[in-house]
């Protein structure tokens, strides 16, 4: 698997360094055709192609049945997240769930930390939201904890996001329904994206991922929760592999209280249209400009 | 290494972009679309908000009218003792029962002086005693909840007078004689309103056995709030409005909104509530009391997942 993008890079760059082909402005003409094209600028076609080859190779390094699928935005969607802070406690089934989802490294004795993409920040109620004071380690035998609120904080896929523009490689992009993703195969782990990022959304695969087989979901998505290689960046991607089925966010699944409001933003009737229209909502750093698709609330 | 292979791609891509794009003319449209405002079109409706089969409340499984008003008796499982056939034999009742105003189970031995096991019959008393007490020789009740009642009870009632017939109905040939199996406490209740007698719960149960209630705590405006206000006084499987109305239990978050409005509105609308399923299409709704212990309605505390690993203890 890691294989696979370091053969593209070194195929890729071995084409571009020999300059014709590339400087003629034909990529169809190189050498092969998936591993010298990026995913964003692939067609349907080939992605299919690509999203089955993908398949194959993760058959065989988990010896499971895997699905790998390439689900375009769907026209007229524009994802956007919602969370009421006055019923979040602070539970982190979000977090656990969202592990179990995506695939992420589960960490471990030479796999380093494991990978989570929800941070859940515990902040004192008398400070109000002041990030310079919040606690993502807190460990309480119960939660909510006395004079304390929690705000869990995941990529907030901004309708301005620094993190894309930052990219030297353009491998990280806004979909049109609003997902920002990652092409982990382009991805060449400089981490600039991480220290663009506002809100440490951002996660960097320092060693390969410990991912067991039995843990793996082999509901996947080629931008979403396909396992990543070591020297790339993840992220939320609103569980892409979920919500363009149509299904609900795996956070929104598992928040036993359920302080999470999920939908589309271009359907009036969308619960998340609702929330806007209805509730005072606030953005994580609204001064950067970076116009978060995340609404927080106090419901 | 790679940074420069990718610098050079980048070069290589702008290059082809200046010189009039790419020649994948006859493909589809890329994989990365522009970014451009589409029609808005709804794909759910606000007011499409009741569930098609509600998840089931714990008042299917045991109604509440089963003690509470009307309902069936439920049938004894306990093999019969045929009351009536001694009856019709000039067997009194003070024959078996040593003391008629504290009756209790004669000894097997008793029983054995005119059905000895060898004998026709013999078998049967020993059956019946074995289905009726249990392991220490106390009488086991076929109650599902088994509903203690203070034990003085039959000694005031037989001083009040009441008729062994009152409870225990005419002598029959079930098992036991009738209030032993499922006494419906409508039964209690109408005798002692009839009669002015106290009929709190405690003065009949011993406190805390009353289930399916020794679990509830009314912690929920308690100052002014009793159970009637909600549950329906003349059919305990409902609940009622404030203006009567009965409210099935499937639709219990009409009676919350009479109090909380604005949750019952932001509920409908997908803010307040759990939903589960498809955020286009088909969604399950949880009802207030799903979440909300209606009695005691604040969250309790949970106990949290682990935190993430701190920087200094990756290994």
């Amino acid at each position: 698997m890691s294989d696979d993008g370091v053969t593209r890079r070194a195929v890729l760059g071995a084409a571009a360094a020999g300059a014709g082909l590339a400087l003629a402005g034909c990529r169809k003409q190189l050498v092969d055709e998936f591993v010298s094209t990026r995913l964003a600028e692939m067609d349907r076609d080939q992605v299919r192609r690509f999203v089955g080859e993908l398949e194959t190779r993760y058959r065989e390094q988990y010896g499971r049945d895997v699905h790998v699928a390439d689900t375009p935005a769907e026209e007229g969607v524009l994802f956007a997240y919602g969370l009421d802070l006055d019923r979040c406690n602070g539970n982190r089934k979000c977090v656990e769930a969202c592990v179990e989802e995506n695939n992420q490294s589960r960490g471990g004795t030479g796999h380093g930390a494991p990978i989570q993409w929800i941070t859940v920040l515990e902040m004192d109620k008398e400070r109000g939201v002041d990030l310079d004071h919040a606690n993502m380690y807190y460990d309480a035998e119960q939660v909510p904890r006395e004079g304390h609120f929690y705000l869990p904080v995941q990529c907030q896929h901004c309708d301005n996001p620094p993190c894309t523009k930052v990219c030297p490689v353009e491998a990280t992009w806004k979909e049109p329904d609003g997902i920002v993703v990652i092409d982990y195969d382009w991805c060449i782990g400089c981490r600039c994206c991480m220290s663009a990022c506002p809100y440490g959304a951002r996660h960097f695969n320092w060693t390969e991922p410990n991912l067991p087989a039995e843990q793996l979901n082999p509901e996947m998505h080629v931008l979403g929760n396909r396992p990543r290689m070591r020297g790339v960046v993840e992220k939320c991607t609103f569980c892409v592999q979920r919500t363009r089925r149509g299904l609900y966010p795996a956070c929104h699944e598992a928040c036993p209280t359920g302080a999470r409001v999920f939908g589309n933003l271009l359907d009036p009737a969308s619960e998340i249209r609702q929330l806007i229209e209805r509730k005072r909502v606030f953005l994580l750093k609204a001064e950067l400009n970076t116009r978060p698709s995340f609404f927080y609330f106090y419901g | 290494m790679r940074t420069s292979a990718h610098l050079l791609t980048l070069l290589g891509i702008l290059a082809a972009a200046l010189a009039g794009g790419c020649g994948g003319h006859g493909h589809e449209a890329p994989y990365r679309g522009a970014l451009e405002v589409p029609a808005v079109f709804p794909k759910s409706a606000p007011d499409d908000v009741l569930p098609a089969e509600p998840p089931p409340f714990r008042t299917d499984a045991f109604p509440c009218s089963r003690c509470h008003a009307g309902g069936e008796e439920t049938p004894d499982t306990a093999p019969a003792m045929p009351h009536a056939q001694h009856l019709a034999k000039g067997i009194e009742c003070g024959d078996c029962h040593e003391d008629v105003t504290n009756p209790v189970l004669p000894d097997p031995e008793f029983c054995a002086e005119c059905h000895p096991p060898e004998k026709r019959g013999g078998e049967r008393v020993l059956a019946y005693f074995a289905a009726v007490t249990g392991e220490d020789g106390e009488i086991t009740f076929p109650h599902r909840w088994q509903v203690k009642v203070k034990s003085p009870a039959h000694d005031r009632h037989a001083a009040a007078g009441v008729e062994c017939s009152a409870c225990h109905g005419e002598p029959s040939n079930g098992p036991f004689a009738r209030p032993r199996s499922a006494v419906l406490m409508q039964r209690c209740m109408t005798c002692h309103t009839e009669r002015n007698v106290k009929n709190t719960c405690e003065t009949c149960h011993e406190e805390g056995t009353r289930p399916p209630h020794e679990q509830i705590v009314l912690h929920h405006a308690e100052q002014q709030r009793g159970c009637l206000d909600c549950h329906d006084r003349a059919n305990r499987d409902v609940l009622h409005l404030a203006n009567g109305t009965p409210v099935p239990f499937t639709e219990s978050y009409r009676l919350c909104g009479q109090c909380h409005g604005p949750r019952l509105r932001d509920w409908k609308l997908g803010l307040h509530g759990k939903r589960t399923g498809s955020w286009s299409g088909a969604k399950e709704y949880l009802l207030c009391a799903h979440c909300h212990n209606p009695h005691s309605p604040r969250f309790e505390p949970m106990t949290p997942l682990p935190p993430p690993v701190r920087p200094e203890e990756i290994r």
